[in-house]
């Protein structure tokens, strides 16, 4: 029935989206009233783009080296159109580095219908969503160089990063900017702990939209995820005692021919 | 329109994968999608070159900040452009350029690195609050655990190091990156369902 090693996914996924169902409806008939945890990286960005319009500076937003296979593109773009809302609405501006040609009119259109939803269509710059290279270095050079002549004020960084995250965040440090890193990819999120004033860690960037725009219907879908988290969280324990206990090859068996 | 008809094409496309994949049915239907996939992106590609353009021809007009340099950037932008159209990616003129250019620009940049991790590890490990002195003292662990060094001072140190790599280290990996997966998926069917739509800025 399942193509091979497909069925233990589908049974994840099938789950996931019965948990979203489940707390969609609760949500939408006022039977729960979910709220996620202070996140600090994320209320420290609307304080990051205050400081840029007290300064008179720009706000500086890098959404990673992801393409549109990658989720963290996704959730990276959802919160890009809440800090272009904030920037239009304070008058601030906001410049967007796009790493990949195949992104950028997707990014500059997230970025125009945010100003167009905050009733200032005539603030968006289009020369503010720039791309530099496809080339990963002669990105990383561009953005550097930029940093320090448009003297950045705040610096976002959600997303996909390679060797170059630490090259932004020092630089960005060395331009006196305040910032904030968000990575789901554990080789980068060390340098951003290092790095950053404030750093978002794994799944938090996910759950960035949810917490920002407060929209019940994705806080909704946080707690679905918190729920498959306590299922996978179950199966680890249970592996364990079966390891423990050596009897978990038949656990792993399965698992595998699923 | 403009906000219906992606969500309908990103629905049914997401539909169709899923459906197929999970179920190894019509995998030539997959096949043929993710090529409009790569096509779609092949076609984009030149708007970033409109783009880079559009700003330094402003930036001359204008006689902006550096509007000289923008003549350079643009010059060796269309020239490479047009003896890679007339010459074709494999001609050795077009190769040289390019590995006497951007390759040893690219070391030498990727150099550069370990200068920021230098300056970026100074101003991580002052031990200022009570995490910090953690990570100072943990790195130091491993670095001495790394170095011949190391082991000369106290032999407890490729122990200690193996240790905080193999359980401290692994297990807080392996957490993290539990919940960015679950995290990934949720994403995914957010945007599957339509409820992040951020082709028209997350659902304006």
């Amino acid at each position: 029935m399942f193509a091979d090693g497909m069925g233990v996914d589908f049974l994840l996924i099938a789950f996931l989206m019965v948990a979203v169902g489940y707390a969609l409806e609760r949500t939408k008939k006022g039977l729960a009233k979910w709220q996620i945890r202070k996140i600090p990286g994320l209320d420290a960005i609307e304080e990051g783009i205050g400081r840029a319009t007290e300064m008179d500076r720009p706000v500086f937003y890098l959404p990673g080296s992801g393409g549109f296979s990658d989720p963290q593109l996704l959730a990276s773009m959802a919160v890009l159109s809440e800090v272009a809302k904030v920037t239009a609405r304070y008058d601030t501006r906001l410049i967007v580095c796009v790493p990949m040609s195949s992104v950028y009119p997707v990014i500059e259109e997230v970025v125009r219908q945010a100003y167009v939803s905050e009733g200032k269509a005539e603030r968006f710059r289009a020369e503010d969503v720039r791309w530099f290279s496809d080339h990963y270095f002669g990105y990383a050079i561009a953005i550097i160089g930029l940093m320090f002549k448009e003297k950045v004020a705040t610096n976002i960084m959600i997303g996909t990063f390679a060797f170059d995250a630490l090259m932004y965040a020092e630089a960005a440090n060395q331009a006196g900017a305040i910032q904030v890193g968000g990575t789901a990819a554990t080789t980068q999120i060390p340098f951003f702990v290092a790095a950053c004033d404030y750093a978002l860690i794994g799944e938090e960037i996910y759950a960035a939209a949810a917490y920002l725009t407060k929209d019940p219907v994705r806080v909704a879908t946080i707690v679905a995820e918190d729920w498959a988290k306590f299922l996978v969280t179950g199966l680890v324990v249970l592996g364990v005692l079966l390891q423990t206990a050596g009897k978990a090859d038949g656990l792993r068996n399965f698992l595998n021919q699923w | 329109m403009k906000k219906t008809l992606p969500f309908i094409l990103t629905f049914v496309s997401a539909l169709t994968i899923t459906v197929c994949v999970f179920f190894d049915l019509a995998p030539a239907l997959v096949e043929e999608i993710d090529k409009w996939f790569i096509l779609s992106g092949a076609v984009v590609c030149c708007i970033g070159l409109v783009n880079l353009t559009t700003v330094h021809a402003r930036n001359i007009k204008r006689r902006g900040r550096d509007w000289d340099l923008s003549y350079v950037l643009l010059f060796i932008t269309f020239a490479y452009l047009v003896l890679g159209i007339v010459a074709g990616p494999t001609h050795p003129l077009y190769a040289w350029i390019f590995d006497s250019t951007a390759v040893p620009l690219g070391a030498t940049f990727y150099s550069v690195l370990s200068f920021y991790i230098v300056s970026a590890a100074y101003r991580a490990f002052r031990a200022k609050t009570r995490d910090a002195a953690i990570l100072l003292v943990s790195g130091i662990i491993v670095l001495l655990g790394n170095a011949p060094i190391g082991e000369v001072i106290y032999p407890g140190f490729g122990t200690a190091t193996k240790w905080i790599m193999d359980i401290a280290n692994t297990a807080a990996m392996r957490a993290v990156i539990f919940g960015a997966t679950i995290g990934s998926f949720i994403t995914a069917i957010r945007v599957f369902l339509g409820i992040d739509r951020p082709y028209t800025a997350a659902g304006e």
